[in-house]
């Protein structure tokens, strides 16, 4: 792992994926963006809160037998709450999200196929999906769940795009019979799609788990 | 009728076969004379 | 310590532990009962409530182990439907996300929410090959009280339509409102064992502590599958085992049945020499057959008579041998009179062959003597004599073997019915 310098406050910030081109300083919440040598601060991030999520950067998760490890976390509050997204690369170079929301967990893939769909290029365009509408993606049936208009309250490690606070979204969970789910989210500048399946921690074989005080790993997550 | 009602049930049903079994064959580990196999002497003769 | 968020109330000024910071949602205060928004930074008021602080057989904050993880105890919620009213407890780990406790009817459950939704109708769904049915039809469900902290808004007086599908002890419920539904599956739990995980019941002195404990005790995915015993499965092995024993002495009575019978009588002297006697001749009509042959003699006090029985196989001269003594005795000691034994003594034989059997007695009397009484034989007083009746049947029943397969019947029911009984203190 490798490190630099915050061109803010000069505090050394590790680097846990070459790839990702912006970096959060944990020191002073600055948004780093590295263009080769260069590294330019281009704004601030607002502050996490204390959360006691178990995933921590540099945790490590291997779903289906791919290893992929944690580099960074956006996290996202709506109306009703908030959650974590976390930044997985893998081992062979691919990257996906981590949804963690109310102790479960879900893996999402990027599956821009669905933006071809009529009803999500729509939606891209900027219309609006209702509740219950119903979408073929990959094979199954999903209807749509919850409609939750978001807010980035932060991030920290590496990005693919940097988090300022006034960064809002569109997200739509769509849920299929079988347990896996659909998530649609719609910035300003663009609409992605996510296949996601849900796992519980155990099954995530997690390692390097933040350690939380006053609590101990259990047996069938360590 | 659960699970471990039908194991029980069989568990009955096994007993009852070796209920009929050991009588059958008058058998008992409790009586105090059996018919020994093995040294097959030959006891008082009617004199 | 444990890693929380502390905020103050803004309604009573107390001081509030959030324990599953980053994901609760609404926080009810312990203290006055307002509910309170946490899901922002700044705390603001929903409802503002003056209530006392209730007091909970699970309070909010404490621990327990729960099928191998340990949980806390962050929120409660006191429900009803118009039948009935139940508590409900939300259960945290920061590694193992939420379960929960429902508390009905005396009754505890374990509940974990599902991803994978069943398949149905309202009469039956069927969730991971497994078919429930329905229980009742939906009920307007209200929560009517709550404390603590919740991931969701919650607030006094919601209502929901909820329903529960059974299959043996485990229930699938969903409870859903216009905007989603959930579903959680809920197996049952047995208070002791509950109340002591959670440290609030004493364990039997000298037992090991409850363990809440499933066969298969990953947390998560692998949810419970309880393969508990309903109250009627126990009355049911009861049933069978009742049955079952009536059936057995009915077999070994119809195979015990006596088909001859002889009887003689020898008189020996104590102390004297051996006798010997036929006591007769019996058939065995079957393969094999029990002999039970019956000593009984006349009165005496402290000597023991010696029986050593033969069957001689006439066509063989096979001898099975088989020995019986007839004793009783009876002294003074410092508790007052004694006796031991009786005039009688019944021996069997068992796997007798078929064929015809002389039944040859050798029989010997002596005396018992413990310092306290004179031998019966001196030589100025004439010989006591013992006569001997002796009977031989084909046939009887060995009643060690009956009680053991009862013992084989009864004693798994029997050893359920007292772990449980000792389970419900």
């Amino acid at each position: 792992m490798s490190r630099l310098n915050c061109p803010s406050c000069g505090s050394e910030v590790p680097l846990r994926s070459a790839a990702m081109p912006y970096t959060v300083c944990s020191y002073c919440q600055t948004l780093v963006l590295r263009d080769g040598e260069d590294l330019r601060a281009i704004g601030k991030t607002a502050v996490l809160p204390f959360d006691v999520s178990p995933i921590q950067l540099g945790t490590t998760v291997t779903p289906d037998d791919v290893l992929f490890m944690v580099v960074g976390r956006v996290r996202w509050g709506w109306s009703d709450g908030s959650w974590n997204e976390w930044l997985l690369q893998g081992s062979d170079g691919q990257a996906c999200w981590l949804g963690e929301a109310m102790g479960s967990f879900m893996l999402l893939k990027e599956l821009p196929a669905v933006l071809d769909v009529p009803l999500t290029a729509q939606f891209a365009a900027g219309g609006a999906l209702e509740r219950g509408t119903e979408l073929q993606a990959a094979g199954r049936t999903f209807r749509a769940t919850d409609i939750k208009e978001a807010q980035c309250l932060g991030g920290e490690g590496d990005l693919p795009f940097p988090t300022p606070p006034d960064w809002t979204m569109t997200s739509i969970d769509f849920r299929s019979q079988d347990g896996a789910a659909l998530n649609l989210q719609r910035d300003r500048e663009r609409t992605q799609a996510w296949l996601g399946g849900y796992y519980d921690l155990a099954d995530l074989k997690p390692a390097n788990l933040r350690t939380i005080e006053g609590w101990t790993i259990p047996e069938a997550v360590r | 009728m659960s699970k471990r009602s039908i194991l029980f049930a069989t568990w009955c049903l096994l007993m009852t076969a070796s209920s009929a079994v050991s009588s059958y064959y008058a058998w008992s580990p409790f009586a105090d004379g059996k018919r020994d196999d093995q040294a097959a002497h030959y006891g008082p003769t009617h004199k | 310590m444990t890693a929380a968020h502390s905020i103050s109330c803004p309604s009573c000024g107390g001081t509030i532990a959030i324990k599953a910071a980053g994901y609760s949602v609404t926080v009810a205060c312990q203290y006055c009962g307002s509910v309170l928004d946490v899901a922002n930074p700044d705390v603001k008021v929903i409802e503002e409530y003056h209530q006392a602080a209730l007091s909970l057989p699970l309070p909010i904050g404490s621990r327990g182990t729960l099928f191998d993880v340990e949980w806390e105890v962050v929120g409660y919620l006191s429900r009803s439907d118009g039948a009935a009213n139940w508590s409900e407890y939300l259960l945290f780990n920061p590694y193992g996300g939420y379960r929960w406790l429902v508390h009905a009817e005396g009754d505890w459950q374990y509940g974990t929410m599902l991803f994978d939704q069943p398949d149905g109708d309202n009469d039956s769904v069927t969730w991971r090959g497994r078919r429930f049915t329905r229980d009742y039809p939906p009920a307007a469900t209200t929560t009517d009280r709550v404390v603590g902290e919740f991931y969701w808004r919650v607030r006094a007086r919601d209502t929901v339509q909820a329903m529960t599908y059974s299959r043996g002890d485990e229930t699938l419920s969903v409870e859903w409102s216009a905007d989603e539904s959930n579903w959680t599956q809920l197996v049952r739990v047995h208070e002791h064992d509950l109340l002591v995980a959670f440290g609030r019941a004493a364990t039997p002195a000298g037992s090991r502590p409850a363990r809440v404990n499933s066969f298969m005790s990953r947390m998560g995915s692998r949810y419970q599958e309880a393969d508990g015993m309903r109250e009627s499965d126990l009355s049911l092995m009861f049933l069978l085992a009742a049955g079952t024993s009536i059936l057995i002495l009915l077999i070994m009575a119809a195979f015990g049945y006596g088909t001859s019978s002889v009887t003689n009588s020898v008189q020996i002297t104590v102390d004297g020499p051996e006798q010997s006697a036929t006591v007769g001749s019996l058939t065995i009509n079957r393969p094999y057959q029990f002999v039970t042959v019956t000593a009984s003699t006349t009165d005496f006090t402290n000597r023991w008579v010696d029986l050593d029985y033969s069957l001689v196989n006439r066509e063989t001269q096979q001898s099975i041998e088989a020995s019986g003594t007839v004793e009783y005795y009876a002294g003074r000691d410092s508790d007052g009179n004694w006796t031991e034994g009786s005039h009688q003594t019944t021996t069997k034989f068992a796997g007798v062959p078929r064929g015809t059997y002389d039944i040859v007695v050798d029989t010997s009397a002596h005396t018992w003597s413990d310092g306290t009484y004179q031998s019966a034989s001196s030589p100025w007083s004439a010989p006591e004599s013992i006569s001997v009746y002796i009977k031989a049947d084909a046939g009887g029943l060995i009643w060690s073997n009956y009680i053991a397969l009862l013992v084989g019947l009864f004693g798994l029911p029997g050893l359920i019915a007292w772990y449980r009984s000792r389970g419900e203190n």
